[in-house]
């Protein structure tokens, strides 16, 4: 019996997680061996860098700069990631016509889609794991450093036991503490907007220079719409042309400044879980349109 | 084409959807002090240049802070206080809510750089360098001030102002009204400083001693002052000045001798508390 | 055992014209017009026409890259714009890039797992395919470094990775060397001995001519001519004869054969000499042994 009656007619998933695995593994692992992870080799420069600069007035500012430097980096990282990864994820495919050879096998375009986000956001959340393990071992010998010395300095100046446990406290408060970490997850939902949008770009856009640019562009923009809106809902324009530009941003727009909470984060204010919640949820639905819109385009496009 | 149209006005039913909770969620993060009212204060802008200013949007605005901080210390090692005064302002303008900024700015130019022109600043005439003393410890002062408006309920804000207050720029109400804030406030105060952080009883003590040294409001501030030495004395409260004090009090209120506390203060001391609530009496 | 149900043809294609709008402007461009044509299942079927006319755009209407703007195309009777239809076809592009960073092995992997294949039946079809297109020496290397007839055959791999019962070749040996190319025509042989359908374009008429069953000639967008191949080559009214070690006065017999018949009937002796082997068998005979990819197995 030949090969072709032996071949019954399969099954078909409409929707398979396997096949959005396989895509979202195949991206990750082209990115990788892409070298993309040389980029920690700078950012243990940075952060290592960061522990060698000593203030003789405040050992809070010595912890703050750790902290700003290395959120600071992981923001830079993350962001160039989503926007550039992602911008070259369809045009090369396209390009090199590994996209034919995708699309003719029995693979959804959302999936497809869906796929490549996921294996960028997977390479984005490992690279923000491991700078994270570093930061925080970085963080935590500076802060053990300065607080062998402070206690030091203080039983020499015969402070009382109360006032060094108070003190030491106080540096723990500001070195190590689990609130870091909602910082790193809020960087991360704003690089899985991020990435979104730039997915939604070049389902669209003639060339990756384009996509890139654009988004970029709706990248920074985005941190201001929150202004834009306030404008806009404030009544505070009166011209008309003022008026639809502010319009259009809040509505074209998202909002990233609402992910910005590194900064109060390292002034040590607690994110309390339900912010973060309601982030995450935030995350979840743009994710969602933005793909749906995406995809929107992409099932009619001609390849 | 049509696609990408219809795409983009999906976009905007979602942006119009968005909105209010976006709104609500962006003014939640303003309360519980995670971000700033809308961004930033727009004249920012003119003051750390625009790259700097994209970069504050983007959510660089503690590290463009530290970045600034770490400058403005270069400077104030130079002794360049104007450079110094304007770095500081823009750390300050970046992170409101930090008040190690602001008591960073303050004590730069109402302490350090106020003594500079007092003691160091040898080309000018002494008219000059003493008005420039005044004009800067009266800026140290706005800058408290400032950093207390955007921190009302800061240990690190009050406490600081208190002290300049105190030593500084000489304010015996201010100092009162400040303590007081601290006392009503007291489990609300946000414990940010690394400083050690006193008990209640203390700020109580200094309250008392200035309330005595002030005497306004026909007596009632003695009166008031008087209660809380005896509270604190009788919650076992032995200090140096606390005694002299209530001994001086006793003798201006003609107490009984067997009603008066058994501990003494020394005679010069007591001569000088003497002086000073006598000399407290409203005009 | 066939005869209880006719088998849906490999692919139909009806009446199908296809117009690409050119952005900005008024004018339009008609690349196929109103095409029909039919594979039937197990039949190697040629299109072939000159660069741009239309051969392509056919075949990716037919894989549901792109929508035809008029008419239908299906495989094995489901329409091709169903993802569904995708399950019974293999696709090799004109000269396909797969991921560079991925190993040989690696990419079959993961076009098998696209098909819904995993474990072992997944690993038994790597090692068969590899077996097939005879790349097992080089499955761990890295497609970036593969050669371009190494690719094409990788890229076969792939296409037949679900086992499917059509495969699509766009100008499967272009840019590739004789012995490569002869390598993909035994494949396609192969794949025709095993009853699977393919459809294949090319402009080197010697190529579709070996392989194919059926050919169709596409140009400006038109399928101009269709029908089996010794049909439409065949000279009816010419005979050939070839001789193996004929003496100069047999030769000179026949010739004398011809010219006296010449006369009578309108015989005309069109041609006498040595048969000349074609460049590709040349150029293959001089270099056997010395490409290493080259198997006798024909």
């Amino acid at each position: 019996m030949t090969e072709a009656q032996a071949s019954p007619s399969r099954t078909h998933a409409i929707f398979s997680p396997t096949r959005i695995w396989a895509l979202a593994r195949v991206t990750f692992t082209q990115l990788v061996r892409m070298k993309v992870f040389y980029f920690m080799l700078i950012f243990c420069a940075v952060v290592i860098g960061a522990t060698f600069i000593f203030l003789e007035y405040s050992f809070e500012e010595e912890l703050k700069l750790i902290k700003d430097v290395s959120l600071g980096a992981m923001q830079l990282f993350a962001t160039i990631f989503a926007i550039v990864g992602t911008a070259l994820l369809l045009p090369r495919d396209l390009e090199d016509r590994t996209l034919y050879t995708i699309l003719c096998k029995p693979v959804p375009r959302l999936e497809y889609l869906l796929g490549k986000l996921l294996g960028v956001l997977l390479l984005i959340a490992i690279s923000l794991v491991l700078m994270d393990v570093l930061f925080t071992a970085v963080l935590f010998a500076k802060q053990s450093a300065i607080a062998a010395r402070t206690e030091e300095a203080l039983a020499l100046k015969g402070a009382s036991e109360l006032e060094i446990a108070r003190t030491l406290e106080i540096i723990a408060k500001q070195g190590v503490t689990w609130n870091l970490l909602n910082g790193v997850a809020a960087i991360f939902m704003k690089s899985c907007v991020a990435a979104a949008v730039a997915l939604m770009v070049s389902t669209f856009a003639s060339s990756t220079l384009f996509t890139i640019i654009v988004s970029f562009v709706v990248y920074f923009v985005g941190h201001i719409q929150a202004l834009a809106r306030d404008f806009w809902l404030g009544g505070m324009i009166t011209d008309t042309v003022e008026r639809l530009i502010a319009v259009v941003v809040s509505l074209l727009f998202p909002d990233f400044q609402l992910f910005n909470i590194v900064d109060g984060v390292v002034a040590g204010e607690p994110v309390p879980l339900l912010t973060m919640a309601k982030l995450a949820g935030l995350t979840l639905v743009y994710l969602a349109v933005y793909n749906f819109a995406a995809f929107f385009v992409f099932a009619d496009k001609e390849l | 084409m049509k696609r990408v149209a219809l795409a983009i006005l999906t976009l905007a039913l979602f942006g119009a959807a968005r909105l209010k909770v976006e709104q609500a969620l962006s003014e939640e993060l303003v309360a519980e002090r995670l971000q700033l009212n809308t961004g930033l204060d727009l004249s920012v802008r003119d003051q750390v240049g625009q790259n700097a200013f994209v970069a504050a949007f983007g959510g660089f605005r503690s590290l463009m802070a530290s970045l600034i901080s770490l400058e403005a210390y270069g400077e104030w090692r130079f002794q360049n206080w104007g450079k110094v005064d304007s770095l500081d302002a823009i750390a300050t303008k970046l992170m409101p809510h930090s008040p190690h900024y602001w008591d960073l700015h303050a004590s730069h130019v109402g302490y350090d750089a106020a003594s500079f022109y007092l003691y160091e600043a040898s080309n000018l005439s002494k008219t000059m360098r003493e008005d420039l003393f005044a004009e800067y410890v009266d800026k140290g002062q706005a800058i408290y001030d400032e950093g207390l408006r955007n921190n009302p309920l800061s240990w690190k804000m009050i406490y600081r102002t208190m002290e300049y207050v105190r030593k500084r720029r000489p304010d015996r109400d201010r100092y009162i009204s400040l303590a007081r804030l601290l006392l009503d406030n007291w489990g609300e105060i946000r414990d940010d400083d690394p400083v050690f952080r006193p008990t209640p009883d203390w700020i109580e003590r200094f309250l008392a001693y200035e309330l005595a040294r002030r005497n306004g409001n026909d007596g009632a501030d003695h009166a008031e002052a008087y209660a809380l030495l005896k509270k604190r004395y009788a919650e076992g409260d032995r200090q140096g000045t606390l005694i002299t004090m209530l001994n001086a009090f006793e003798i201006l209120n003609q107490v009984p001798e067997d009603q008066r506390i058994p501990e003494r203060a020394e005679a010069k001391f007591l001569t000088q508390a003497l002086k000073d609530l006598r000399g407290a009496e409203p005009k | 055992m066939m005869a209880m149900m006719e088998p849906a043809p490999a692919v139909t294609v009806e009446n199908l014209t296809k117009v690409f709008p050119l952005p900005l402007r008024r004018e339009k461009v008609v690349a196929v017009r109103d095409l029909s044509l039919t594979v039937a299942a197990g039949e190697v079927y040629g299109l072939i026409g000159p660069n741009g006319s239309g051969k392509s755009t056919t075949m990716k209407v037919i894989l549901g890259l792109i929508k035809p703007t008029r008419g239908r195309t299906a495989i094995f009777g489901k329409d091709s714009r169903e993802v569904d239809s995708r399950q019974d076809v293999g696709f090799l592009p004109e000269n396909p890039y797969f991921y560079k960073y991925l190993s040989g092995e690696e990419t079959l992997a993961f076009y098998g797992r696209l098909c819904g294949l995993s474990g072992k039946a997944l690993r038994d079809r790597i090692q068969e395919l590899l077996e097939l297109v005879d790349l097992t020496h080089a499955r761990d290397r890295r497609l970036g470094g593969y050669s371009k007839g190494m690719l094409q055959r990788i890229g076969l791999a792939q296409a037949l990775v679900q086992s499917p019962r059509l495969v699509v070749l766009d100008e499967p040996t272009a840019g590739v060397d004789p012995a490569g190319s002869r390598k993909i025509r035994d494949l396609i042989f192969e794949l025709k001995e095993r009853g699977i359908s393919v459809i294949l374009s090319s402009h080197l008429l010697e190529q579709v001519q070996e392989v194919c069953d059926r050919v169709g000639i596409i140009f400006k967008g038109d399928l101009v001519r269709e029908g089996r191949l010794e049909d439409l080559i065949a000279i009816e009214d010419q005979t050939e004869i070839i001789l193996e070690g004929a003496s100069p006065e047999l030769i000179e017999k026949i010739r004398a054969l011809a010219a006296e018949e010449a006369g009578k009937s309108g015989t005309k002796l069109v041609s006498l000499g040595r048969p000349r082997t074609t460049l590709e068998r040349l150029f293959l005979q001089e270099t056997k042994g010395e490409t290493k990819d080259e198997p006798e197995k024909r």
